[in-house]
């Protein structure tokens, strides 16, 4: 199982945390309040597109609001392969920064 | 319901590009967010927002939909590929189809861009110009012609600074000398600019060098190969006979062959001043005297009033002041010398723009033939495939994919189509070449090309469309419920299978008019014996010539093949000297002159029809006697002609002794005209004002050698040593008559093949389209033949049944192409004074063949759905 990239992490993450309210916006509004980066849109949705190709993440339509001029929104949650791949990237990462304190990065 | 991003700019940009499946929840957010700026921050803000996330994202984007792109073009490529190979025969047979129609188009393309295209090779060819001159007498129509007076040249030089060089140009064909060989050679005379001017590009020698010495001489590739073999030409001499004498030459250059699109052809190349060897310098000095092609290389293009005003010009301070008024001079561009039908040909043929355009036309239907066929033939496909498409849309296939895939599907096949049939143009260009007397090369250029690949993919897509339209318009329930049901599209096929048909027949028809008619006039009795005859070339000078002739007949009186000999100033199939006086009322009459010897009327077993021809005892025949032909009473009204005389003031007492029958010594083309034979033509001449000739009148340059051909073998060997020992210094040149007559028409039968082949083509073409109406109409009533087997219904009956089906378009067919084929023919024939009949049974026998051809087409498909089992057709339901 190939590792998950940076944004796909940091993504997976946002909807995680987000559980039934993980739209685009949300998102990304998420991510900018928790790691102060802004993401540009098609950044995310190109990633999340992807992510939803690979089968991490599900897609689920909401209503069409006048706000987003008719649109609909997409909410996406997590499957379980998705959580695996979280997983994964815990353990790895668990085990790399193993040890190293606050001293140690100096 | 969606709604774009109406207000937004840069929104409407981000929501074109992002092309994935997400696009409806990436552009609300966007949209939602902006709102949200713009309410909370102020809408500079949220402007500059937004702009930044559409110029900062549209890379990324960009690069993304591209590669999807790419990705998507090479499945859909994929699955068009597969759904082509498990309909194998309908692609199969579109393929051919199409396939047929570019080969066809491409080959007319590069035949009418040689046409049209002629002289264009020169470096300076919008500068170089030809000239022409109108003469208006005041009591006869005008007349033009493109051969100039010798001083012409430098009147123009001398009269406009626009002029930079003049170039001569004359040709002749006389006995060629190098070493202990002789040939007759063709060969022109050219002023010394003559290589600056125009580009035949030189491979030895110089172009201002090569033609400076009187002596000089320049030959192409070919001759120098022919002249000298392997060894290098250049410096050697050789020896031309120019008038009555020959002259040394040295050669000074080795230009390229002539291209084949071009006006100016020569083999071998002199200098201009040699004229004077075998011109009078009063000839020469005589402006209505007429016999080179003048071209002049001004500094820039000139034309209309400009050019109209120095030129007149010219005539008014040059000509001499009796013939001003009735002179006008006019230069023609070298580029429309080829095409233009209102201008005589100088020395070179030319040909009319009209057979381009015939051609252009044929190639132009046969395409649209092709193409419609390949639309009709989809549309046909994809109407048995109704099912397929209604599992697929059940399926929850999106519309736009079927589209794209049955536009792919065409697409591809109309690419593969163009390929094959550029390779099928090359490979049929050989035969293409023989046809149109053409040696045409498959080069085409960029903008071609690209034409043609436009022109394929355009067809296509056209193909593709409406079917993709139509069927995927469908609900997916009545689709697979049964067959393809409505009579749109079948209706469609249906006539334009009538139209193909129709067009078949009619160029069946054509073809086989044309045949008849090119049978009908080599087969047609002429008035005098053409077989068994050997025309031999004499090119002594004067009265050298009736020596020789002379002098052969005594050689040949013991060889017991040869029956008789006769030498005569002119031959068939080729060019007669024409004659011209004022008779005693003033009027101006015209005649053609022939100059004969005693025997040229047992010769050639022409008939005598009063008095007597010309005969050795009677001595005073070469000063005083004349035979004409019965054409030539009729142009003067006279019932009968012996005693008479020519009424033309200035001729010598002289009296018509005999009148043959008509024959015909021209081209078909032509009725028979008035004919005066003489035996020495200075009887005639002083008695006349005008005269046009190719062969001087005064040489029997051609012997006619009636002979036992069907003997023991070498019989032409025999001639040729007896030539020898009587002309050891002239080549031995010879033909049959028989052949020559024959060769007047090969232009029929040329124009007759390529519609024959345009006729198999077009055949062929109908043929698919049936094929293709065949397969569907054997589809869409599959229910229907299963029950009337049912009902008991034979297999004969049912193939009978769909027989009649498809009989009945190609009857109508007829209806439509006999008509025109009928006009059209009549047209044709009218140009011809001698024509066969009207031939009904060319029309019947079309008919039969269209019919016959039809039937087999649609054999296999008829007994296949004949045969079917009605217990699995009715299961359809």
């Amino acid at each position: 199982m190939r590792s998950l990239t940076a944004n796909e992490e940091t993504i997976l993450l946002a909807v995680l945390r987000l559980k039934q309210d993980a739209h685009g916006l949300a998102v990304k509004r998420q991510i900018r309040d928790v790691t102060g980066r802004d993401y540009l849109y098609s950044t995310l949705y190109t990633t999340i597109e992807q992510l939803v190709r690979k089968g991490y993440l599900d897609r689920r339509s909401g209503d069409p609001s006048p706000r987003r001029g008719g649109k609909r929104r997409i909410f996406f949650t997590l499957t379980p392969a998705g959580r695996q791949a979280l997983r994964s990237s815990f353990d790895r990462q668990k085990a790399v920064w193993k040890g190293i304190t606050e001293d140690v990065l100096g | 319901m969606r709604r774009r991003f109406p207000r937004h700019i840069a929104g409407r940009i981000l929501e074109w590009i992002y092309r994935f499946s997400l696009r409806e929840g990436f552009s609300g957010d966007v949209e939602e967010e902006y709102a949200f700026l713009r309410g909370t921050q102020g809408r500079l803000r949220a402007e500059r927002w937004i702009w930044g996330q559409t110029l900062r994202g549209l890379p990324s984007l960009a690069r993304l939909s591209i590669i999807w792109s790419l990705v998507m073009l090479r499945n859909y490529s994929k699955i068009a590929l597969r759904n082509l190979v498990k309909n194998r025969v309908y692609a199969v047979i579109n393929l051919i189809g199409l396939t047929l129609g570019i080969a066809s188009c491409t080959l007319i393309f590069l035949y009418v861009r040689h046409e049209t295209t002629f002289d264009a090779f020169h470096d300076r060819a919008d500068r170089i110009y030809r000239a022409h001159i109108t003469e208006d007498p005041a009591d006869r129509d005008a007349f033009s012609y493109v051969h100039a007076p010798y001083h012409l040249a430098e009147a123009l030089r001398s009269s406009f600074p626009e002029v930079e060089s003049t170039v001569r140009l004359e040709t002749g064909r006389d006995i060629l000398r190098v070493g202990d060989r002789s040939f007759t050679q063709r060969f022109h005379l050219a002023d010394e600019p003559f290589f600056q001017v125009f580009n035949f590009p030189l491979i030895r020698g110089t172009a201002d060098g090569a033609l400076k010495a009187l002596d000089s001489v320049v030959l192409t590739e070919t001759t120098a190969e022919k002249l000298f073999g392997d060894t290098d030409p250049m410096g050697s001499r050789l020896t031309l006979k120019l008038g009555g004498d020959f002259y040394d030459f040295t050669v000074t250059g080795i230009a390229q062959d002539p291209p084949t699109r071009s006006s100016i052809r020569f083999e071998l190349l002199i200098p201009f001043e040699n004229v004077t060897k075998y011109r009078a310098r009063r000839q020469l000095d005589h402006w209505l005297n007429i016999a080179n092609e003048t071209y002049a290389l001004l500094s820039r293009p000139l034309s209309g009033e400009a050019i109209d005003q120095r030129l007149a010009g010219v005539v008014r301070n040059h000509y001499p002041e009796r013939f001003a008024d009735i002179i006008t001079l006019h230069l023609q561009p070298i580029r429309d010398i080829h095409l233009n039908p209102d201008v005589p040909p100088g020395f070179e043929p030319v040909s009319s723009p009209l057979y381009s355009r015939i051609l252009a036309g044929i190639g132009f239907l046969i395409l649209i033939i092709a193409c419609v066929n390949f639309m009709s033939l989809s549309l046909g496909g994809s109407a048995t495939r109704a099912r397929e498409v209604g599992v697929r849309k059940v399926l929850g296939a999106a519309r736009s994919q079927l589209v794209l895939q049955f536009l792919g599907e065409t697409v591809l096949l109309s690419l593969a189509a163009m390929g094959s049939g550029l390779l099928a143009a090359r490979f049929l260009l050989p035969r293409f070449n023989g046809m149109t007397l053409r040696q045409l090369t498959l080069s085409l250029d960029p903008p071609a090309l690209a034409f043609l690949a436009a022109l394929t993919i355009g067809t296509g897509l056209l193909a593709g469309a409406y079917p993709a339209l139509f069927l995927s318009r469908f609900q997916p329930a009545r689709a697979v419920h049964q067959g393809q049901r409505t009579s749109g599209p079948n209706r469609l096929i249906r006539t334009l299978v009538i139209i193909q048909f129709a067009l078949s027949i009619g160029f069946i028809i054509c073809t086989f008019a044309m045949r008849d008619q090119f049978h009908f006039l080599i087969e047609k009795e002429l008035g005098f014996d053409r077989d068994q005859v050997v025309v031999v070339e004499n090119h002594a000078p004067r009265a050298d010539s009736a020596r020789i002739v002379e002098r052969l007949r005594t050689d040949l009186a013991s060889n017991p093949e040869v029956i008789s000999v006769s030498g005569a100033s002119s031959t068939f199939a080729r060019d007669w000297t024409q004659m011209g006086f004022r008779d005693e009322d003033g009027n101006f009459r015209q005649f053609f002159q022939l100059t004969v010897d005693h025997d040229y009327l047992d010769t050639l077993g022409i008939s005598l029809r009063a008095g007597r021809f010309f005969a050795r005892e009677f001595g005073s025949d070469s000063s005083e006697s004349v035979v004409v032909n019965r054409a030539f009473l009729r142009a003067f009204q006279w019932d009968s002609g012996i005693g008479r005389r020519i009424p033309g003031p200035d001729f010598p007492p002289h009296s018509i002794i005999g009148v043959v029958e008509d024959f015909h010594f021209q081209n078909l083309r032509n009725r028979v005209e008035p004919l005066a034979m003489v035996l020495d033509p200075a009887l005639l001449m002083e008695g006349i004002s005008d005269i046009g000739t190719s062969h001087p009148p005064h040489n029997l340059g051609f012997i006619h050698v009636r002979m036992n051909l069907e003997a023991i073998g070498g019989t032409i060997e025999r001639l040729e040593a007896a030539w020898k020992r009587v002309a050891p210094l002239q080549p031995f040149r010879f033909s049959f008559l028989d052949e020559d007559v024959q060769r007047q028409y090969g232009e029929i039968k040329h124009w007759g093949s390529i519609i024959g082949s345009s006729s198999v083509f077009i055949v062929l073409i109908a043929c698919l389209g049936l094929f293709g109406l065949a397969a569907m109409t054997a589809v869409r009533r599959t229910r229907e033949i299963g029950v009337r087997k049912v009902l008991g219904a034979s297999t004969e009956g049912i193939v009978w049944l769909l027989a009649r089906e498809f009989g009945k378009p190609v009857l109508a067919a007829n209806l439509l192409a006999w008509p025109v084929a009928f006009f059209a023919m009549r047209r044709w024939l009218e140009d011809f004074p001698y024509r066969t009949g009207p031939g009904a049974e060319r029309f019947l026998l079309a008919a039969l063949l269209a019919l016959a051809v039809a039937m087999a087409t649609v054999a296999w498909q008829s007994f296949r759905a004949a045969r079917a089992d009605p217990v699995r057709t009715i299961r359809h339901e």
